[in-house]
């Protein structure tokens, strides 16, 4: 192999993925994780994986690898269908998050999501993200106006809403209804956020700020990022998993998968051969 | 842009909160986990809310039957069967209240259904997309006409264009022919089982109409076009291709307008002209089940009449529930959600 | 004639007596709302709203009637809306397994379909039997079983256009399931249900069959919901079918009070049903 790296040519100016740290915490971690949406067909098949803390992880793939499934599982989003079973460990703070004792709502206060369509609620801009924050916690007017704002803020939005809060939120563009539901999600304090392809239905430059974004809250939040685009994973994770066909086939700092990746599977895949 | 663990680097987002707020004191966890006595009530009063529709549907079947019972103890199975109505001598049988029950659907039936089918099949193949919505909107208007506007409108404007017209034309010519004559001979009263089967179908119409269409638009386009795309016509089409397709929905459509047609009660009491007597003419007055109930519940004066009535209720009761049940599932099974 | 002309033309007949059965639908509702309001417009008259139903020969109107119509479906639906919409809720988001929700959907559409005759000797038996006598309460009885399964199934279909994306977002925060029907899903199908309420109220607002032995009838104002209440139904069916004229003519008003509200309300549900989408 003459070229061991073609994708650096794609990335603009030399964009470089943020070398880990090794020092960080892990904040989430999967052993031997298996789910099934029911019947006999294991759609993950034992994952082992770890996601530190204000750090960012990028979950790349094929089309039914099996990369939004495992983020489903981090909150038990998979819980709402009957049916659908997860076996092995998840630890979360060092807590199986698996077990029947867990409290969803407490859970998924913890651990936000943000859905590769934007999901604004029929409701105010304002009302979207107090909507959040009145669930968990019981605060003055004042200190939840402040909290709205500073969710705003966080998610890059507030200088663009700051004079129609009392708006639907669903009149907001693609974009901005996405970074909504950002603000909504880090509104409500949580460690952790799940992006789910969060700007696979979004325009170049919406995307270009949404990653912009991921950046600026990579630096108070453990982030994982599902996506199909590549390039935005290098340019936003500092971790890189690649998955197929239901396993974990290699996991480790972006740069190294995508300038030296071990597996010839992840190979052809960052260099495009297929996927 | 820097992406260090420096969390100072991303002040610049605000003036009036310094980022590092939002996130300040994460740790301070909100209410104490515990059983969710919300979710559980909030489940718990809507499953009963619904437990409730499947109580009433049994509830209606047992104090019916509970009603009846007098009836059928004392005129044992053959109340079904007996032609007999005397509530002079406090005799009751239900053949011919069941007799006019089918006679006027089935005649509502053979009205409405080639009509309905030509209806949805203008509507999908040759209406022009900007009238569809309109045309559709005001055939299923029809739908919402109460039905006492029927009888009315049955009575005083059908009853007498049938009896000073159609009926006449049908006793002279139809009447004339072998075998089938004898459902066109007689005198034209205007009201009777072909005035009430006239005034059903129209019933029935918007009804089979809606479902024909919706089952209509299950077929999938590639299939409609690669037909068209052998050089079928419009009809052949409709005929070798969507019929076939939807048959099952189709069939579904016609029993769900018969199981209409079958309980209708206001309309028919108007135009069915209430007598108690099965006569081979469909011009004759007759009664149907709803009609009896309707003209006589409340003059009913003893015990026995009343059960009798409640009986025809039942009796009523099953078929429809039978129809509506069978014409709900074969919906179901061509697709239509 | 050719093979071809001849399926040609066969295909021409065909469509031009679909377009025929089109005309006819269109020509019947026209003719009914033109006799309604040819017979009816005559008979409308400020004293309709404020005389009570008269004996034969005297001067009166149909308030009393219109009055009952207004109490009984107003109850119904007082009492049906929230019930329905709860168990349309249950239906569409608590159902456990789908085959219990198709189970119970169907057994819905059973009661909704069914006739209002049957729902009327079914309250006789079961209400004005054990109390004793007739009363607008049987009769507000009778209807909110006429418009419960409307509401359900309605309810039930409209949360089901609730994308999934928007209950998952909401779960994804944490909420508790009934917070997320009530703030997030209700609030996105709140047009829909609104139409199904004032589809039920269409439905019921014409009934006449179950209250024929429920609420019967009163030739007099009544306001006491534990005696007989008249109705514009009843009313209009009684005076239809007399030989009186002035009571024809009191009918064919009431027929035409209650055909264009119904009418305004059905196109008004679909308006307010399909907005959205």
């Amino acid at each position: 192999m003459t070229d061991t790296s073609p994708l650096k040519a794609k990335v603009p100016n030399g964009q470089r993925a943020a070398r880990p740290t090794l020092d960080k915490p892990t904040k989430i971690e999967a052993r031997d994780l298996r789910f099934s949406y029911g019947g006999d067909r294991e759609v993950l098949k034992g994952i082992d994986v770890v996601l530190r803390d204000r750090t960012v992880t990028a979950f790349i793939g094929p089309s039914g690898c099996g990369k939004s499934t495992l983020l489903r599982i981090f909150n038990r989003m998979f819980d709402l269908y009957p049916g659908q079973t997860a076996t092995g460990e998840v630890l979360f703070d060092g807590r199986n998050i698996l077990s029947k004792s867990e409290d969803l709502e407490e859970l998924r206060a913890r651990i936000g999501m943000v859905f590769q369509k934007p999901t604004p609620f029929p409701m105010s801009i304002y009302e979207n993200i107090a909507f959040g924050i009145r669930l968990h916690e019981k605060l003055s007017k004042a200190e939840q106006d402040h909290r709205v704002e500073a969710a705003l803020h966080k998610a890059a939005l507030w200088e663009e809403v700051k004079d129609k809060l009392h708006q639907s939120g669903l009149s907001l563009s693609g974009g901005q209804q996405q970074r909504l539901c950002i603000a909504r999600a880090i509104a409500i304090r949580p460690d952790v956020l799940l992006l789910d392809e969060p700007a696979s239905a979004l325009d170049p430059i919406s995307t270009a700020k949404i990653e912009e974004l991921i950046d600026e809250l990579r630096a108070d939040y453990c982030i994982a990022i599902v996506t199909h685009n590549m390039q935005q994973a290098v340019r936003v994770s500092e971790y890189t998993a690649f998955m197929y066909l239901g396993e974990l086939i290699e996991f480790g700092a972006t740069d190294d998968i995508f300038t030296h990746p071990q597996n010839p599977r992840t190979e052809a895949y960052v260099t495009g051969r297929f996927g | 842009m820097k992406t260090s663990d420096s969390s100072d680097d991303i002040a610049a987002d605000g003036p009036f909160v310094s980022p590092r707020e939002v996130v300040a004191d994460r740790p301070v966890r909100r209410r104490p986990a515990g059983p969710k006595y919300g979710d559980r009530l909030f489940i718990l009063l809507s499953r009963g809310a619904a437990s409730l529709v499947v109580v009433l549907l049994g509830g209606v079947l047992v104090a019916l039957a509970l009603g009846a019972l007098p009836a059928f103890r004392e005129f044992g199975p053959g109340f079904i069967w007996e032609d007999r109505w005397s509530p002079a001598k406090d005799v009751f049988g239900a053949a011919a209240p069941i007799y006019g029950t089918l006679v006027t659907s089935v005649i509502a039936m053979v009205i409405a259904v080639p009509l309905s089918f030509g209806i949805a099949i203008f509507l999908t193949e040759l209406c022009p997309a900007s009238l569809r919505r309109p045309i559709g909107i005001a055939i299923e208007l029809l739908a919402g006409i109460p039905s006492i506007i029927y009888g009315l409108w049955g009575f005083f404007v059908l009853a007498p264009i049938m009896q000073s017209t159609i009926q006449p034309v049908l006793i002279g010519t139809l009447g004339n022919l072998p075998g089938i004559g004898v459902l066109f001979k007689g005198a034209p009263y205007g009201v009777g089982m072909l005035t009430a089967g006239v005034v059903l179908a129209i019933m029935a119409l918007p009804f089979i109409t809606a479902v024909t269409r919706d089952v209509f638009a299950t077929v999938p386009a590639m299939l409609r076009e690669s037909a068209y795309g052998v050089g079928m016509t419009t009809w052949e089409v409709v005929r070798y291709i969507v019929i076939p397709y939807c048959r099952t929905g189709l069939v579904g459509g016609i029993m769900l307008g018969l199981g209409r047609a079958l309980g209708e009660t206001m309309a028919v009491t108007f135009v069915i002209g209430n007598s108690h007597r099965i006569a081979a003419s469909l011009m004759a007055p007759a009664t149907t089940i709803s009609a009896s109930i309707a003209n006589e519940f409340t003059e009913a004066t003893t015990p026995l009449y009343t059960a009798s009535l409640i009986a025809l209720g039942l009796i009523l009761s099953v078929i429809t529930f039978l129809v509506l049940g069978l014409a709900k599932w074969m919906i179901q099974r061509s697709g239509v959600h | 004639m050719s093979l071809l002309s001849r399926r040609r033309w066969t295909s021409r007949i065909v469509m031009f007596l679909s377009m025929i059965a089109t005309a006819f639908g269109l020509l019947i509702l026209a003719a009914i709302l033109w006799t309604l309001l040819s017979r009816g417009i005559t008979a409308i008259s400020p004293e309709l709203f404020y005389l009570d139903t008269p004996p034969p020969g005297v001067a009166g109107g149909l308030a009393n009637a219109l009055y009952g119509s207004a109490v009984m479906t107003l109850l119904a639906l007082v009492i049906a809306a929230p019930l329905g919409v709860m168990a349309g809720t249950a239906l569409a988001e608590f159902a456990g397994t789908s085959r219990i929700a198709d189970a119970a959907g169907f057994l819905n559409d059973v009661l909704l379909s069914a006739p209002s005759i049957v729902i009327g000797l079914f309250v006789y038996t079961a209400m004005v039997v054990p109390m004793g006598h007739f009363s607008a309460w049987a009769g507000a009885a009778s209807l909110v079983i006429i418009a419960l399964p409307v509401i359900v199934r309605t309810t039930q279909d409209m949360l089901q256009l609730v994308p999934g994306t928007l209950r998952e977002a909401a779960v994804a925060l944490g909420t508790p399931r009934w917070r997320i029907v009530v703030s997030v899903i209700w609030r996105a199908a709140s047009n829909g249900l609104v139409t199904g309420i004032l589809l039920a109220y269409a439905r019921v607002a014409g009934e006449t069959a179950p209250l024929l032995f429920t609420a019967l009838s009163n030739q007099y104002w009544n306001s006491n919901l534990d005696a007989p209440m008249a109705s514009l139904p009843v009313v209009i069916f009684q005076f239809a079918m007399s030989p009186y004229d002035d009571w024809q003519r009191l009918a064919w008003a009431g027929a035409l009070i209650i055909t264009l509200t119904i009418l305004v309300i059905n196109i008004g549900a679909r308006a307010l049903g399909t907005s959205k989408h």
